[in-house]
């Protein structure tokens, strides 16, 4: 039924549109563009935090200790099954008489305790470095699997600074999620009531289009896009003011301070992330444009 | 064609524009419509293309009735009449050639014989030298040769005008009417809304009379029912 035709006019009218009422439309367009900026910002924040914790995880000491007597083959096991975990970058199995050999250099005050309680005061241990990929939800049923196998006696993890760190993760995204909302919200509003004006403002032509004889759907398609193309726009522009933001926070506050460059981990926003802006921006000026284009059905 | 049942039609409390309006137009039939400014020829053929609804009464076309036409279904009702509107109604930021093209556009022709066809019918009312003009450029009476070609180029098989002589001088008003009878001839119902006496006595057609909003005068049914 939709012939090319009819897409091409719809599209040619939606750009003609666009360019009629650009003072209307600009202000649509920064809106968007804002919105989809800040939400961008926070996107970065977050993506970025994230990569700085699991580079921190990854310094959190794992250290699975072993039971006395543990045969060879339990050993063996649970060697394999550490290395062949994805979430483990390597492991390391330090023998009893290493243990005590690092304490001895390490505390040195308290060698002549170490040599007092004889060779097999320390047990044998595996430590682990974990990788920097991996969710803590996988790490921390990592370490609990293991921690179930009969020769291990005891796991030093420090789970309480990790739930920091996720509940620290955690408020990034709601903060983000809470302020992209109320802006993208607005957005949504705003485009809503440019697109109406732009239907009001052709309402002679709108009639007289449904009097010789034009299908609703003719009418309202070039405003469907417009819409559309108004969030495409928009989330176009905010991923240039989100590169210029990130670009200037790189180059001239990073520097001032060794603990904020070494806080900064990415360049930019991760692609799939980047283009769910430009697609987001698009949902909005549709949803914007599809509740407005109901004023063109206005019985005549 | 189009029948009408005790059409009533109110804008406002005080004033009725139609008042038990009894009509039935036949398939291929010429009608004038007549009677003085105000007596409700416009109302009358606003009511049959839907663009206002009847107060009371109810109107079919080709045997449907148009008030239960669903907004999104009316399209296929104002494909089937041709309308040339009292105050044209052009599209201002179209020339002329893509006004008529237009018609044939919402309908899906394809877009190289929009503008053939829209040409031949510019040309036959005189205006293809007007083609790359904006309406606003236009005398009143090239804008009404315009609505009048846009109203034809569908060939619809019901055509309404309203006052289509009314800014034309004597001799262009004939020739319009000579179109209006060749379509005619070809099939299609014309009605025709005017307050020119001269005109309606050339043409020796059907004639309806209102005044005040009643049906005051039919000469079909004067001349031939007893
Ligand atoms: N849109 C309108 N709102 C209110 N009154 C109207 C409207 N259109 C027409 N009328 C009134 O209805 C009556 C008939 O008008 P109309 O149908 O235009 O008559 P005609 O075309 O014969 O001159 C007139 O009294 C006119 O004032
Ligand atoms: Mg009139």
């Amino acid at each position: 039924m939709i012939s090319l035709q009819d897409v091409r006019y719809s599209f040619s009218e939606a750009f003609h549109s666009l360019w009629r009422s650009r003072t209307r439309n600009l202000l649509s367009l920064a809106t968007i563009s804002i919105s989809l900026a800040v939400t961008g910002v926070f996107m970065f924040a977050s993506f970025n935090a994230r990569a700085v914790a699991r580079s921190w995880v990854r310094d959190i000491p794992l250290v699975f200790f072993l039971k006395d007597d543990v045969a060879e083959a339990d050993i063996a096991a649970l060697r394999e099954k550490l290395s062949s975990s994805p979430l483990v970058e390597q492991t390391s199995y330090v023998t009893p008489v290493e243990a005590l050999r690092r304490f001895k250099t390490y505390y040195a005050r308290f060698a002549d305790l170490a040599s007092d309680v004889g060779e097999n005061a320390f047990p044998a241990s595996f430590e682990v470095k974990l990788a920097t990929t991996g969710s803590r939800g996988a790490m921390q049923s990592l370490v609990e699997d293991v921690k179930q196998m009969s020769c291990v006696s005891d796991v030093q993890f420090d789970e309480a600074w990790a739930k920091r760190l996720d509940a620290t993760l955690l408020l990034i995204d709601l903060i983000g999620i809470f302020l992209g909302g109320v802006l993208v919200l607005a957005s949504v509003f705003t485009i809503s009531n440019v697109i109406r004006l732009n239907i009001y403002s052709c309402q002679e032509e709108i009639e007289i289009m449904m009097l010789v004889g034009a299908t609703l759907g003719f009418i309202r398609a070039p405003f469907l896009i417009e819409g559309a193309l108004q969030g495409f726009l928009g989330g176009l522009f905010s991923l240039g003011l989100l590169y210029a933001v990130v670009k200037a926070f790189i180059l001239y506050v990073a520097p001032i301070d060794p603990l904020i460059a070494s806080l900064v981990r990415l360049n930019f926003l991760p692609l799939m992330a980047s283009l769910s802006i430009l697609g987001g921006g698009m949902i909005m000026g549709l949803i914007g444009s599809i509740t407005s284009v109901g004023k063109v059905a206005r019985d005549s | 064609m189009v029948q009408l049942f005790h059409i009533y039609k109110q804008y406002d409390r005080e004033s009725t524009a139609l008042s038990d309006i009894n009509l039935r137009f036949e398939k291929g039939e010429f009608v004038f419509v007549t009677g003085p400014s105000g007596a409700g020829k416009t109302t009358l053929l606003k009511l049959i293309f839907r663009e206002e609804l009847p107060s009371r009464g109810q109107i079919l076309v080709a045997g449907r009735n148009i008030a239960m036409i669903q907004l999104h279904k009316l399209f296929r009702l104002r494909r089937n009449i041709g309308v040339v509107f009292q105050d044209f109604r052009l599209l201002k930021r179209r020339t002329v050639l893509e006004n008529i093209a237009f018609a044939l556009q919402v309908v899906g022709c394809p877009a190289r014989l929009q503008k053939q066809r829209a040409f031949s019918v510019l040309k036959m009312v005189g205006l293809q030298h007007k083609m790359q003009s904006y309406p606003l450029q236009l005398s009143g009476g090239e804008q009404q040769r315009v609505a009048i070609a846009r109203a034809l180029v569908n060939e619809p098989p019901i055509l309404l005008a309203d006052e289509p002589t009314g800014n034309l001088d004597p001799e262009l008003s004939q020739e319009i009417m000579r179109l209006f009878s060749d379509i005619n001839a070809h099939g299609t119902t014309v009605v025709v809304a005017t307050h020119n006496r001269e005109i309606i006595r050339s043409m020796g057609k059907r004639t309806v009379t209102l005044e005040r909003g009643r049906l005051v005068e039919d000469s079909h049914h004067s001349t031939e029912a007893p």
